[in-house]
């Protein structure tokens, strides 16, 4: 039988999965099987293609088109509507992480968290689902991140939180969103 | 004392070259052997090197960060995040809850904190003595160590005619509504209320560490290096001390650098602050199993009120009034009111907005005042947070207590009257719910702030971490003795913030700075080493 713990039992998925195997199965292994499947099925969307990002269409010092994309479609969401004109996002992470002499320190972190939008197991992971943000259309990313928005899920309420930071903070270094909101360094 | 001729003697990635031809190294590590090593340059490292040093015992402190002389300090926030401050700007908590602000440079926070000088009430100190068996620390007993660092470092209240209008409208407010507001004291020598001293104040009139104890420090003989990230700790009869090489983002590496630093001594004093401290020590397999534990932060939040006038909040002495009727006098457990300067990056992303309204409302950025509510946290039990290395990374996990969060929402809610009494037009509240600010009006009844729930914050910030290493005379609840001896090592201490055993409930700098030249002073006595 199906080893359950005491909140979740008779559970439909259960069910199925002992069904499927004729095998019981405890909850660290399924948890285990569907990690190594989603691993799997990212590694062949990859190997086969079917997960090539688009070509950034500007030159770009050290960011991955993949990572340009991501970002876009963070931008596309907190800063949509933005009143200055030619803010690349894009351009402006790549910048911020390579446009320095030396590493940033905190490089890796923050290609984790754009990582995310192209992300099966980070979307697995954070949204419980296989569907990345790179592959939903626009109106479905914006509920995406309205959900995170206002979740009763702490890691959903802190990624939201740290992607409007990050895009806040690269548009806070133009010279046009600083003259917009009254400076001039 | 010529400042700038103890400075030269800074060493500084280009002078590498120079001590190699100096010492005939092929290699690129330097071995150096000393009495005491200090790691990290703040509040607690810079003094505890000055009272060893002045002892004649042979002193080295490193410094990860780098060194900025006032002709380095850029008006640039984008840059100065990015180079002066640990993480770029950004450390974040693991769920994202919380980020905090801290320097990593020469002087650490002090190099680009907001000068707030304060010491805690008795009935902090007294919970140290009561519930950890850390004995003197209250106001009057520490009073000689206290005036010693008010007079080092400039420590004055600022005057009525530099106080700016951004903090003029939390003085104003909080009379208005008999909540007593009190002038801030400073450490300063004359300053002019450039504005830019979370920057690195350009015209040297910030007392920071790197113009007051590092400069002793050097007077008395210590070897001061930047750009050297302590890495992992040996110990032994004779401690080691493993450095390497930590660049600056925007200079080029000079040729001939040390890559790693190998440094000796009989005494190793961790001073990296809260949030570095218990990482090297837990890197380095030390200490017991408080190391990292119960890290504070006084979380803090913002609350930006728009007036019908500009304020300008980033200019001018950032801050000059205090309002602390939230902390009450039993136990502290409570908040406290400032006013914060914030510049254009840390603004942008403190309003919680997104698309065309985030851009609306930035839009009237230089008529926002910024108030903030800091809490001493731990009311009720002890907060659910630490610090841990896992998997060779630095790892900070920190929930606000329901009793905090009731605290910090009390706080928001006095904030609000406060604001509004000052004549406020609109708030931008830190709820996630809320999609554009707030029209106020006088007399406005903010009761409903209160039902909300942590859940709505939209994100905790902090600037004082601390207590992650903290002291008690028993090891089941403190990591270091009340001499700051990390249990179970012999002559390795931690003298930072990191030791405080309960939240401060006020800024830590002039504590940090006080406590530790105690305590370094009783172990240069203690060590018995011959006077050079």
């Amino acid at each position: 039988m199906l080893k359950k713990d005491s909140n979740n039992i008779n559970s439909t998925s259960d069910h199925l999965l002992e069904h499927l195997t004729n095998n019981a199965i405890d909850r660290n292994a399924f948890l285990k099987l569907t990690l190594k499947t989603s691993a799997l099925v990212y590694l062949a969307m990859n190997v086969t293609g079917c997960n090539l990002s688009k070509k950034a269409p500007v030159a770009l010092k050290k960011l991955s088109d993949q990572n340009y994309e991501n970002i876009t479609i963070m931008g596309n969401f907190f800063i949509k509507d933005m009143p200055v004109q030619n803010f690349n996002i894009g351009q402006a992470l790549d910048e911020y992480l390579y446009g320095a002499k030396n590493p940033h320190p905190t490089e890796k972190a923050i290609l984790e968290l754009v990582s995310i939008p192209s992300s099966i197991l980070g979307m697995l992971y954070i949204n419980k689902s296989l569907i990345t943000l790179t592959h939903m259309n626009d109106a479905e990313k914006e509920m995406t991140f309205l959900k995170w928005r206002n979740s009763h899920d702490p890691l959903q309420r802190g990624i939201y939180t740290l992607m409007h930071k990050l895009c806040m903070s690269l548009v806070s270094g133009n010279v046009d969103y600083q003259k917009y909101t009254g400076i001039s360094i | 004392m010529n400042v700038d001729m103890y400075l030269d003697q800074v060493i500084t990635p280009e002078k590498h070259i120079e001590i190699r031809k100096k010492l005939g190294l092929k290699t690129n590590i330097w071995k150096f052997s000393a009495d005491a090593v200090v790691i990290g340059s703040g509040a607690g490292g810079a003094v505890a090197a000055a009272e060893l040093s002045a002892k004649g015992l042979k002193v080295i402190l490193i410094e990860e960060g780098s060194f900025f002389g006032p002709d380095k300090f850029s008006p640039d926030e984008y840059q100065g995040l990015a180079r002066m401050y640990r993480d770029g700007g950004i450390i974040s908590e693991e769920e994202g809850r919380v980020s905090i602000l801290q320097g990593r440079t020469l002087g650490g926070s002090t190099t680009v904190n907001w000068q707030a000088s304060l010491y805690p009430e008795n009935h902090v100190t007294e919970e140290w003595k009561t519930n950890f068996g850390l004995e003197g620390y209250g106001k009057k007993e520490m009073s000689t160590y206290i005036d010693q660092v008010h007079q080092r470092i400039g420590v004055h209240e600022v005057p009525v005619s530099m106080r700016n209008e951004n903090n003029n409208v939390l003085f104003k407010g909080a009379r208005a509504m008999s909540l007593n507001p009190e002038v801030l004291k400073n450490n300063s020598r004359g300053c002019v209320g450039l504005g830019r001293c979370s920057l690195g104040c350009p015209i040297n009139a910030k007392q920071s560490m790197s113009l007051t104890y590092i400069p002793d420090a050097i007077a008395n003989g210590a070897t001061v290096v930047t750009n050297m990230q302590a890495v992992k700790i040996f110990d032994g009869d004779e401690k080691k001390v493993l450095a390497e090489f930590s660049p600056d983002r925007f200079e080029s590496i000079p040729s001939g650098i040390f890559e790693k630093m190998e440094i000796t001594a009989r005494v190793v004093i961790i001073s990296g602050g809260a949030i570095e401290s218990p990482a090297l020590i837990l890197r380095s397999g030390l200490g017991n199993s408080m190391v990292g534990k119960h890290l504070k932060i006084h979380p803090t939040q913002t609350i930006f009120a728009k007036f019908n006038r500009e304020i300008n909040m980033f200019q001018g002495i950032p801050q000059s009034v205090v309002i602390s009727k939230g902390l009450p006098a039993n136990n502290g457990y409570g908040f406290w009111m400032e006013a914060a300067p914030y510049r254009l990056n840390l603004t942008t992303a403190l309003v919680p907005f997104y698309g065309k309204e985030q851009f609306k409302t930035m839009k009237n950025y230089r008529n926002f005042h910024a108030g903030i509510v800091l809490a001493r946290d731990g009311a009720g039990s002890p907060v659910n947070s630490s610090v841990e290395w896992k998997f060779g990374k630095r790892k900070i996990y920190y929930k606000l207590s329901d009793a905090d969060a009731a605290n910090m929402l009390l706080g928001l809610k006095t904030l609000a009257e406060v604001q509004t009494a000052a004549g406020a037009t609109e708030l931008i509240l830190p709820f996630r719910s809320l999609t554009k600010p707030f029209p106020v009006r006088k007399g406005q009844d903010f009761s409903w702030i209160l039902s909300e729930s942590q859940e709505n914050f939209f994100a905790v910030g902090s600037a004082h971490p601390q207590g992650s290493i903290q002291a008690s005379a028993d090891l089941k609840t403190g990591a270091v003795a009340p001499n700051f001896e990390l249990y179970g090592h012999k002559n390795i201490f931690v003298m930072d913030a990191s030791v405080f055993p309960t939240a401060l409930g006020v800024n830590p700098q002039i504590t940090t700075m006080a406590v530790i030249m105690r305590a370094a002073r009783t172990l240069a006595a203690s060590l018995a080493l011959p006077v050079r």
